[in-house]
């Protein structure tokens, strides 16, 4: 108990050495720690937006539909579905939709594009899709002949707000689906290529023009926290299979999106890695200077007859202390600059990427963001000790009094 | 009737049988009414419909039944083609990148209406004899010209050769892949002319989907009503 209690006092004893070494630990924690945040806060947030985009967390379709769309695979009873739904707690919007492939014609100008049903009540609430009418209203409720168009499709048809533009398709009884349509909106110009092509009905309008009944082809769910996606539509599979329905989290719906975001991620932690050396020398540093300066000290310890293996207990327990107490320390001050940061961000050049734009960068309080860190600055610490310590403890008393 | 010998097998043989094909169901003039049964697996639907042809160039379908499709028209001049809509009132003509789409649902394309009579034009022809070879016809395989634009690589037409009547035609795409099947039967007598009464089309890669065309009724060469191939008559309600 000697040594440990010696080594804490030294601490202490020690003032300035102390403070400066443990401000490099304290900083480099904190630095490490709210760099950690920032990154899973921007990527969470790129997530977020991209999901609350069109694709909402979990998607919910007749088997094979994902992999190859149809008319035809459809999803029977939606509306019971949608009730038994949104009683899992962490759901917080869901919405039907219709697809299918149109002609869009007006005057001499036709084009192909996709037409999606929406649920002029439940949309809003699971996509973005309300807000991105840029021009005119999002639907009201349900009327007959009202349409949103992209503004890529308006282009095309050379078309404006309150024209009129006609649809034909293939109707699920094979009969030709042909109506006319008022523009009631058009949606704006940031969103991608694709996006700018498609034009929405409302959700039964769309069910009769295609002679669907009351058959949808998706139910679109918003969760609370898009990191349950994958656990809750697991969790689905038992109940939807006996009506060979299936539940897909993002990660497949969008499966080039996550793969990309995870290489990124990945690509990240080289990053991570640099962080984790910067602040690894300078604990190197500040250690290996403490230790050096006190080469006299430990001259004369060893002179009274200090075995080496105490000393070098020693200076490792003194390294341990002031690790601890500067991890306490600075484990309160990244958590609030963590919190300050989720709130408030870092402003950065916009950027625009997959039609949506990024100018700041928030941050994510987690818990990777506290344990990382701690384990990082402490084992650091202790490694860049080991040897500047190991020779500290060899040194002969003789050569060690005359040093300075 | 004239017997070609099986071993002549030279261009104007071919170039004879391949007008006959174009003009199988055509004349100065023509009208028939057709009866088109389309089959998948989601749903079977018939059509009936009137057409009208003059020379090559020129078709008019309308069509009669059933109701939610009655009054739909199609006009096709040279390779433009327009469909009318009566519920919406519209016009719609077809652009160069629907014309691979399906003809009304059907497993016809909107080329194959606006290309049903150029096989002489766009295809050079070779007689050849694959191994199952009945004497009773000519096996002719079709691969286009250098100046025409087409999906399909070549086209194997099966024909009479007494009377030129083509029994199958397969369509390839460039691969070499065997797309869609097309076969002729039940010949009978219309306005004095022997013709296939159906003609099935059978697309290789989408099991239980066909579409048979049936001809109730062929005239040729009476007068037509004048104006009928003009995108006003599209529009005329009827």
């Amino acid at each position: 108990m000697l040594i440990p209690k010696m080594a804490f006092r030294n601490v202490f004893r020690q003032r300035r050495r102390s403070l400066l070494t443990g401000l490099t630990l304290t900083l480099g924690f904190v630095f490490f720690s709210v760099s950690l945040g920032l990154f899973d806060g921007t990527y969470g947030r790129i997530i977020d937006i991209f999901t609350k985009d069109h694709t909402g967390h979990i998607q919910i379709h007749r088997a094979g539909y994902l992999d190859r769309p149809s008319l035809y695979k459809t999803i029977s009873e939606g509306e019971d579905l949608e009730r038994k739904l949104s009683t899992i707690p962490e759901v917080e919007a869901l919405a039907p939709r219709v697809y299918s492939p149109v002609l869009a014609f007006s005057g001499t100008k036709t084009t192909g594009a996709q037409m999606i049903g929406v649920d002029p009540d439940q949309e809003p609430k699971t996509s973005r899709l309300a807000t991105k009418v840029s021009q005119g209203r999002f639907f009201s409720q349900d009327s007959d002949d009202e349409i949103i168009m992209g503004s890529g499709l308006a282009e095309v048809l050379q078309l404006r707000l309150g024209d009129e533009v006609s649809l034909i398709t293939q109707a699920a009884d094979g009969s030709i689906a042909n109506d006319n349509f008022r523009i009631i909106g058009i949606t704006d110009r940031t969103s991608s290529t694709l996006e700018r092509m498609k034009c929405y009905l409302p959700i039964t309008t769309a069910q009769a023009f295609l002679v669907l009944g009351g058959r949808i082809h998706e139910i679109a769910i918003l969760l609370h926290r898009q990191k349950d996606a994958q656990r809750i539509a697991a969790g689905m599979v038992d109940v939807l299979r006996d009506s060979s329905l299936e539940a897909a989290p993002w990660q497949i719906v969008e499966k080039p999106f996550y793969d990309a975001m995870q290489a990124d991620y990945k690509g990240s932690y080289i990053t991570l890695v640099i962080i984790m050396l910067i602040v690894a020398i300078g604990v190197l540093n500040t250690v290996l200077m403490a230790i050096l300066e006190r080469t006299r000290e430990f001259g004369v310890l060893r002179a009274l007859g200090t075995r080496p293996g105490t000393v070098f207990f020693l200076i490792l327990y003194e390294v341990v202390f002031l690790s601890a107490i500067s991890i306490a320390i600075a484990i309160p001050v990244s958590l609030s600059a963590n919190s300050y940061l989720s709130v408030h961000g870092i402003p950065t050049p916009a950027i625009e990427w997959g039609g949506m734009v990024f100018d700041v960068a928030i941050a994510e309080v987690t818990f990777k963001s506290i344990w990382l860190p701690t384990a990082v600055t402490f084992f650091t610490a202790v490694f860049v000790s080991i040897f500047p310590a190991i020779r500290a403890a060899r040194v002969t008393p003789v050569t060690a009094m005359r040093f300075h | 009737m004239w017997h070609l010998p099986a071993e002549a097998e030279e261009p104007e043989d071919i170039q004879v049988v391949l007008d006959a094909v174009d003009r199988l169901y055509r004349s100065t003039t023509s009208y028939a009414e057709i009866e088109m049964a389309v089959v998948t697996p989601h749903w079977e639907r018939v059509l009936t419909m009137q057409a009208w042809t003059e020379g090559m160039d020129k078709t008019f379908i309308h069509i009669t039944s059933p109701k939610k499709d009655q009054g739909i028209t199609t006009l096709r001049i040279k390779n433009e083609m327009w469909n009318y809509f009566p519920n919406i009132s519209k016009v719609m003509k077809v652009p160069p990148s629907m014309m691979m789409g399906s003809w009304m649902g059907s497993d016809f394309t909107n080329d194959d209406l606006v290309k049903e009579t150029a096989l002489l034009d766009d295809y050079e022809g070779r007689m050849v004899s694959p191994p199952e070879a009945k004497p009773e016809f000519y096996y002719i395989e079709l691969t286009p010209k250098k100046e025409t634009v087409t999906v399909w690589a070549k086209i194997e037409i099966i024909a009479h050769r007494a009377s030129y009547i083509p029994i199958q035609q397969v369509y390839y795409d460039e691969k070499g892949k065997a797309m869609r099947v097309l076969d002729f039967r039940d010949i009978q007598d219309f306005d004095g002319r022997k013709i296939p009464a159906i003609m099935e089309m059978t697309p290789t890669g989408k099991p239980g989907n066909r579409t048979v065309v049936k001809y109730l009724k062929a005239e040729f060469d009476r007068t037509l009503p004048p104006d009928i191939f003009s995108l006003r008559n599209l529009q005329k309600s009827r």
